[in-house]
């Protein structure tokens, strides 16, 4: 069989192949030049694919990393607002101090400086006490509990960290320890074992027994060792006052001795640190039977503190208590003191600040970062997707002209056959 | 006066010779587009000449055959072609719609859906005391659920859609195979002409190759013999066996193939099947789309573990722990459809444990960061080790690669169907220019033959006028 033998069917099967090829091939040209898009779908470039994908995701990432910075920031900001009204509330305070520190201010008006010291302690308690969008900002994870309260002061919430993601790789706290900063120490190792068995019955009485001794030792500064008798009348707040004077005897001076709910002492210590702290109750003979107690209160006990933080600073809210006492005492000596320590207590606060400076400078350094990355990812994203569309377009005319020749030239064929027939 | 008798018979014998030329090319011409008709040709031959006085004298040509221009090697070919452009060609279209399931090039879709749901919880770590971005959350994660179960639900309705593909091409196979048998009988017991039923078997037994791989032999009888699925006897002469579908509960319920020979018990022979549209449509999906399913139930599987891992750890606003986010599923097999919200925080914000500690409530966040750094961190897959999003992209990139080579291959064997059906035209199809000519050869090989009838009359008459 001659291998030039042309059949009909073979000739419109090789016009209809010719047709079909051409009509995909311009359909193929028109879909990126109708969409722009070099990739329509996952079989156009499959390696593409996963580059794609893969900026879309990092771009959706960037985008929540910004949000993530915008939240940071507007905390950041909130507490930097509140820290510079402390310090300016330190100011008028150191104002008052020192125009009480006058050996001709009179009793009345020695008297009206205490009041105004006061109303600063209340107005520094509304800005340790600030909420943002409903939560306390100075309660640390604590944000429905009113951070400062009492009398004295206390400080009812925690001291954990609450970090932001601000990049792929760098988490930014957001918020301060107010522990550190307002109550001056950090007590990071609380001394909840002493006097574990020390418990109270449900009406707060003391469960050790008239006559009992409780025993406290340690090391601040120099060594020292207390004694409290129990009496019929004790309660816990009297035994932790009386701890808490001989420790500040010991030591600093702001070490504070306070009872917890399981009926523990917590020992917190001052700008010193307090080393080999114990406890021990001793002389029990019996129960105090007229007393209900949640389980038997052992005949000794001991506890053992770990070495507690120092801590850098000054309880501020203390400080005002100890600031209205300067005023009215008239005393120059005390005054000076305690104008000493609103000056540690005002560089306490712009450390505080510094570090809020600090932290928003980073997630400044990050937003900038994050926005030269978006741009990048769009680059990189717009190279992969977009498609020339200049090319495209002269690419579609081209398949469209190959479309016309192709239908030109498959109609004289078939006119060149049928002209055949119609000569027979 | 033999001499004569010999020129009559010689133009009677030429007149019919050529009147048949003419009715074989007028055959052809009425049937240049009869699918699959293959084109005839007159067989002439000399009549055995006539032996007087030491002369051979010629008695003219007489018809042999109208035989049919076929070639079973070339026909062979082009079923093979056939079932290889069919099979591929059900591959490639079913694995479109696979590719239109997933395709969220230019819209949003699962990735998108995946990265808001962990982008959720840094608006929750940023603000964890908070309802608004905790019901945001839960929001994400419930469009995330949906968009895997509908994946899912959108892959086995593939599936079952090809079932049906199956059954009717097993049902079309076997109304073939009895059409075959027919014809076969028809040719054996034809009186006649069996030309045409000849080319109306090879059409069948073309369209047959379409739907499963098939060997076709001719017996001596004339009979096909057509094999299918790697020699399995479909048509033996006058008896033709069958296919049929059913349930396959090792498949999910999903149809096997069996071939049934007269009573003998039925053998499933899915996976003996190697070629034409019912081997495209196995293949998708018994092979394709369960490997997309798994990965799917696989990458579901996973983010609900890794998730409730670190949930799990957490505290909610309330107090409450060991509380999972999503509900524990044990396994990763139907993970994609499987895959919801715990009853502990579906419909309560409250319940997405987002502190570390009971005593970092309520603004503790620990929890809802760790969770979030789960769209960068490694996770062990089957395949290794990557992130959420690496996985995903990587099965989008596989359904591209597989979609993009069944298209490229569906494109290359159509081209090889093409040559293969040219090679067979060349062979077997009508020129309607060669058919011209015969028609002009004939036509005036029968003017010849009448002129010669005519000289040959006008001799006898002269001879009989000598009497």
């Amino acid at each position: 069989m001659p291998i030039t033998r042309v059949s009909f069917a073979s000739t419109q099967l090789a016009i209809r192949d010719n047709i079909f090829r051409a009509q995909r091939q311009y359909r193929e040209a028109s879909v990126p030049a109708t969409t722009g898009r070099a990739v329509n779908f996952l079989s156009d470039n499959p390696l593409a694919i996963t580059r794609i994908f893969s900026l879309r995701n990092q771009s959706l990432a960037n985008q929540q990393y910004q949000r993530n910075i915008s939240e940071s920031k507007i905390r950041m900001n909130y507490t930097e607002v509140q820290l510079a009204e402390v310090g300016g509330v330190l100011n008028r305070a150191r104002e008052i101090i020192l125009r009480a520190n006058d050996p001709t201010v009179s009793a009345s008006l020695a008297t009206q400086l205490s009041t105004q010291l006061g109303d600063l302690k209340t107005e520094l308690l509304g800005y340790a006490n600030a909420k943002l969008e409903g939560s306390f900002i100075f309660g640390g994870t604590d944000t429905d509990t009113t951070p400062f309260s009492g009398t004295p002061t206390a400080y009812n919430g925690t001291t954990t960290a609450v970090t932001a993601q601000v990049t792929r790789s760098l988490a930014v706290q957001t918020n301060i320890n107010p522990k550190k900063y307002f109550m001056g120490n950090i007590a990071t190792a609380a001394s909840t074992d002493l006097l574990t068995n020390l418990h109270t019955d449900s009406g707060g009485n003391l469960g050790a027994l008239a006559g009992d001794t409780i025993t406290m030792a340690g090391t601040v500064t120099t060594a020292f060792s207390t004694t409290y008798a129990v009496t019929a009348s004790s309660t816990y707040a009297d035994l932790a006052a009386a701890l808490q004077v001989a420790i500040r005897a010991a030591g600093v001076g702001t070490e504070t001795v306070a009872v917890q709910a399981n009926g523990s002492l917590l020992v917190t210590a001052g700008t010193t640190a307090i080393t080999g702290l114990t406890s021990s109750i001793s002389g029990k003979a019996a129960f105090n039977t007229a007393l209900t107690f949640t389980t038997p209160i052992a005949a000794s006990g001991t506890g053992t503190s770990a070495v507690l933080d120092g801590g850098t600073g000054d309880d501020v809210f203390d400080l005002f208590d100890d600031l209205q006492t300067a005023v009215t005492s008239a005393n120059a000596t005390t005054l000076e003191t305690v104008l000493s320590r609103l000056d540690s207590t005002v560089n306490q606060f712009l450390d505080a600040r510094a570090e809020v400076a600090t932290r928003t400078q980073q997630i400044d350094t990050s937003e900038i970062s994050m926005g030269d990355e978006r741009v990048r990812l769009a680059t990189d994203l717009a190279l992969i997707e977009d498609v020339d569309i200049s090319q495209a377009l002269s690419t579609l005319v081209t398949r469209e002209t190959a479309l016309r020749l192709v239908f030109a030239s498959s109609s004289r064929v078939l006119s060149a056959i049928g002209g055949v027939q119609l000569q027979v | 006066m033999g001499a004569n008798l010999t020129i009559f018979s010689s133009a009677v014998s030429a007149l019919g010779a050529s009147s048949l030329g003419l009715s074989v090319a007028a055959n052809n011409i009425a049937n240049v587009n009869t699918p699959g008709f293959s084109r005839q040709r007159a067989i002439l031959s000399t009549v055995t000449p006539q032996r007087s006085g030491g002369l051979e004298i010629g008695r003219g040509v007489e018809a042999l055959d109208v035989q049919r221009i076929f070639d079973a090697f070339t026909e062979q070919g082009l079923r093979d072609a056939a079932a290889n452009k069919e099979e591929n060609d059900a591959l490639a279209e079913n694995l479109e719609q696979v590719e239109a399931i997933f395709n969220e090039v230019n819209t949003i879709g699962l990735s998108q859906y995946i990265q808001n749901f962990f982008n959720a919880f840094h608006d929750v770590a940023n603000n964890p005391d908070k309802q608004t971005p905790r019901v945001n959350l839960l929001g994400q994660a419930d469009i995330m659920v949906t968009a895997f179960d509908s994946i899912s639900q959108k892959l086995k309705d593939a599936r079952t859609f090809i079932d049906g593909g199956i059954q009717s091409a097993v049902a079309r196979i076997n109304s073939l195979a009895e059409e075959i048998t027919d014809l076969n009988t028809s040719i054996t017991t034809a009186a006649g002409d069996t030309l045409s039923l000849q080319d109306q078997r090879q059409i069948r037994t073309r369209e047959l190759a379409e739907l499963i791989d098939v060997t076709a032999v001719e017996s001596a009888d004339g009979t096909y013999q057509v094999y299918v699925a790697q020699g399995m006897p479909l048509v033996t002469g006058v008896q033709h066996a069958s296919l049929s579908v059913e349930a396959d509960s090792g498949n999910g319920g999903h149809s096997k193939v069996n071939f049934q020979l007269g009573a003998s018990a039925a053998a499933t022979i899915t996976t003996r099947i190697n070629g034409g549209t019912l081997k495209g449509l196995i293949a998708a999906r018994d092979t394709e789309i369960p490997a997309y399913q798994s990965t799917l139930d696989q990458l579901a599987y996973e983010i609900h573990d890794e998730v409730n891992t670190i949930h799990l750890t957490g505290f909610d606003l309330d107090g409450n722990t060991a509380t999972r986010f999503f509900t524990l599923m044990a396994s990763a097999t139907d993970a994609a459809a499987n895959l919801a919200l715990n009853s502990t925080v579906n419909g309560d914000p409250r319940g997405v444990a987002a502190a570390g500690t009971a005593a970092s409530l309520p603004g503790g966040n620990s929890i809802a960061l760790a969770i979030a750094a789960l769209q960068n961190t490694n996770v062990t897959f089957t395949t290794g080790s990557s992130t959420f999003s690496e996985f995903y992209g990587d099965l989008l990139s596989t359904v591209g690669t597989d979609t993009q080579s069944a298209k490229n291959k569906a494109s290359f064997s159509d081209q090889l169907f093409i040559q293969a059906e040219t090679r067979r035209e060349r062979i077997s199809g009508v020129s309607v220019e060669e058919e011209q000519l015969n028609l002009i050869r004939f036509q005036s090989a029968f003017h010849a033959a009448s002129k010669l009838m005519t000289v040959a009359d006008e001799l006898l008459r002269i001879l009989v006028n000598l009497i």
